[in-house]
C-alpha cells in the first residue's frame, strides 16, 4: 500500500505522489498535513537532541535569575518552582508543573536520542518501539514555550517589588526552547519507523 | 472521495502504518508497532463528553476558590483568578492582566464550549459545516496548552517570594481545581476523533 496515503484528520484516501525535498503534501479535502519529504536526517536529530540534553542540565544547575528583595538576595532554578509546591503539599499542581516544564521535555529529548542511537547502530531492541511511542506522547505534554512566557510574566510582576538580575540558566532555557521547537519542526517520525522496519528485516 | 474505512483500510494511530483489515478489527494488531488496530478511536464521543462535563464542573471551584494567597506583614489577601486579574489591571499592568484573563478564563471556556458544539454537531443536534468544525478543533488543539500559564506563574511566584512572616505567596485550592480543568480539557481534545466529522458528511451525502 505504498502508492496511497490516508489523511489523519479526515480518513481520505489520496494517491501518494513523490514531492520535492522539504516540501509538504496537504489533504485536498480538509487541508491537513499528509506527509513531508524528510526535513532532518536521523543524525541531525541526534545532534540536536544531545545539544538539548546538555542545555537541560545547564538550565537546572545554574539559576534562572537572582532576586534582591527586602535586602536579601535569592536565586531560583527551573525545578525550584515546582519543588516548593510539593513542600506546601500541593502535590497535583506541583506534579503538573514539573511534568510539563521539565519531565516531558527532558524525557522527549532523551528518548529521541536513544532512538537515534539504536537506529544508527542498527540495534533493533524491543524497547525501540516503546521509545518511539513515548516520543510521540511527550511532544504533546512538553510546554517549554508556555513556561518561558509565564516566566516573563512572573518577572514583570516581581519587578515592582524587587531587583531582578538574569542569569546563565535563563539563557540556556531559551536556547533549549529553540532547539526543541526546531526538533518538533523537522522531526519526521515516519522515517524512524521505516528505518526500524528495514533494520528488523536485515536481522532476519 | 473515498474513505479509508469504507475500503477496509485502517491507519495505526501510533505509527501511521496503513493496514488492510480482513474481517474482525478487534483481534488485529499493527504488524509494525503492535498497537491495537481501530478504524476510529473507540467510544470517542462518550469519552470526550465525560472529560468535558468533568472539566465544566471543575470550572466552578477553579474560579471561585482562591488560587493564591499573598501574606504581607501578617495580613492575608486571598486571590481568585478573576480578582487577581482585576488587581493586575488596576496596578497599571493592563497588558499582563489581559494575557492572564485570556489564558485562564477565556481559553478554558472556549475549549469547553467549542468542543461541546463540535460534539453536538457530530451527533446531528446542530449544524456546523465540516470545514468549520475542523478549523474550530485545530484552534482548540493549538491553544490548549496555553491555559496552564497561570499555574506556571504561581509556581514561580511561590518559589521566589518566601520571606517568612514579612512577605510570602501560598498556593490555594483553586489552583488544584484549575490544574484539573487544564488536564481534563487536554484529554478531551485528545480523545476526540476528527474523522467522525467526515463520517457524518458521508452519511448525510448518501441520504
Ligand atoms: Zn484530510
Amino acid at each position: 500500500m505504498s502508492n496511497i496515503s490516508v489523511c489523519n484528520k479526515c480518513d481520505l484516501i489520496v494517491d501518494h505522489i513523490a514531492i520535492a525535498k522539504n516540501k509538504h503534501a496537504h489533504c485536498p479535502r480538509c487541508n491537513s498535513l499528509l506527509y513531508t519529504n524528510t526535513l532532518f536526517s536521523i543524525s541531525t536529530i541526534l545532534a540536536l537532541s544531545i545539544t538539548g540534553l546538555i542545555l537541560v542540565v545547564i538550565a537546572n544547575v545554574f539559576p534562572m535569575f537572582t532576586i534582591t528583595m527586602l535586602g536579601v538576595e535569592d536565586s531560583a532554578t527551573l525545578i525550584q518552582g515546582a519543588w516548593v509546591l510539593f513542600q506546601k503539599k500541593f502535590y497535583f499542581v506541583g506534579l503538573l508543573v514539573i511534568f510539563c516544564s521539565f519531565i516531558a521535555p527532558f524525557l522527549f529529548l532523551s528518548c529521541l536520542a536513544q532512538v537515534c542511537l539504536l537506529l544508527l547502530t542498527k540495534r533493533n531492541t524491543p524497547q525501540l518501539i516503546l521509545l518511539l511511542k513515548l516520543v510521540n506522547f511527550f511532544t504533546e505534554w512538553s510546554m517549554l514555550e508556555v513556561y518561558l512566557v509565564s516566566f516573563l510574566i512572573a518577572v514583570f510582576k516581581l519587578s515592582d517589588i524587587a531587583d531582578i538580575e538574569f542569569q546563565l540558566g535563563l539563557l540556556s532555557f531559551v536556547s533549549l526552547m529553540f532547539i526543541s521547537s526546531l526538533i518538533m519542526y523537522g522531526l519526521n517520525l515516519e522515517l524512524f519507523w521505516q528505518k526500524m522496519e528495514k533494520n528488523a528485516k536485515r536481522e532476519r | 472521495m473515498q474513505n479509508a474505512k469504507d475500503n477496509q483500510i485502517a491507519k495505526c494511530h501510533e505509527c501511521n502504518l496503513l493496514i488492510s483489515v480482513k474481517q474482525d478489527v478487534k483481534r488485529q494488531r499493527c504488524p509494525r508497532c503492535f498497537t491495537r488496530v481501530h478504524f476510529r478511536i473507540p467510544r470517542s464521543i462518550q469519552k470526550t463528553w465525560a472529560y468535558l462535563i468533568s472539566a465544566a464542573i471543575m470550572m466552578i471551584p477553579a474560579n471561585f476558590l482562591p488560587i493564591s494567597t499573598l501574606t504581607s506583614t501578617g495580613q492575608e489577601t486571598p486571590d481568585t483568578i478573576m480578582s487577581g486579574t482585576i488587581a493586575l489591571a488596576q496596578s497599571d499592568n493592563l497588558g499582563i492582566a489581559i494575557i492572564i484573563f485570556v489564558a485562564s478564563i477565556l481559553v478554558p471556556l472556549f475549549k469547553i464550549i467549542g468542543l461541546m458544539l463540535i460534539l453536538l454537531s457530530v451527533q446531528n443536534k446542530i449544524f456546523i459545516s465540516a470545514k468549520r468544525k475542523l478549523l474550530l478543533f485545530n484552534a482548540i488543539h493549538w491553544i490548549g496548552k496555553w491555559s496552564i500559564m497561570d499555574l506556571f506563574v504561581i509556581s514561580i511566584m511561590v518559589a521566589v517570594i518566601n520571606r517568612g512572616n514579612l512577605l510570602s505567596v501560598d498556593p490555594g485550592y483553586g489552583a488544584t481545581c484549575f490544574g484539573l480543568v487544564v488536564v481534563l480539557t487536554i484529554l478531551a481534545a485528545e480523545s476526540f476523533d476528527t474523522r467522525l466529522i467526515w463520517d457524518l458528511n458521508h452519511k448525510n451525502e448518501r441520504k
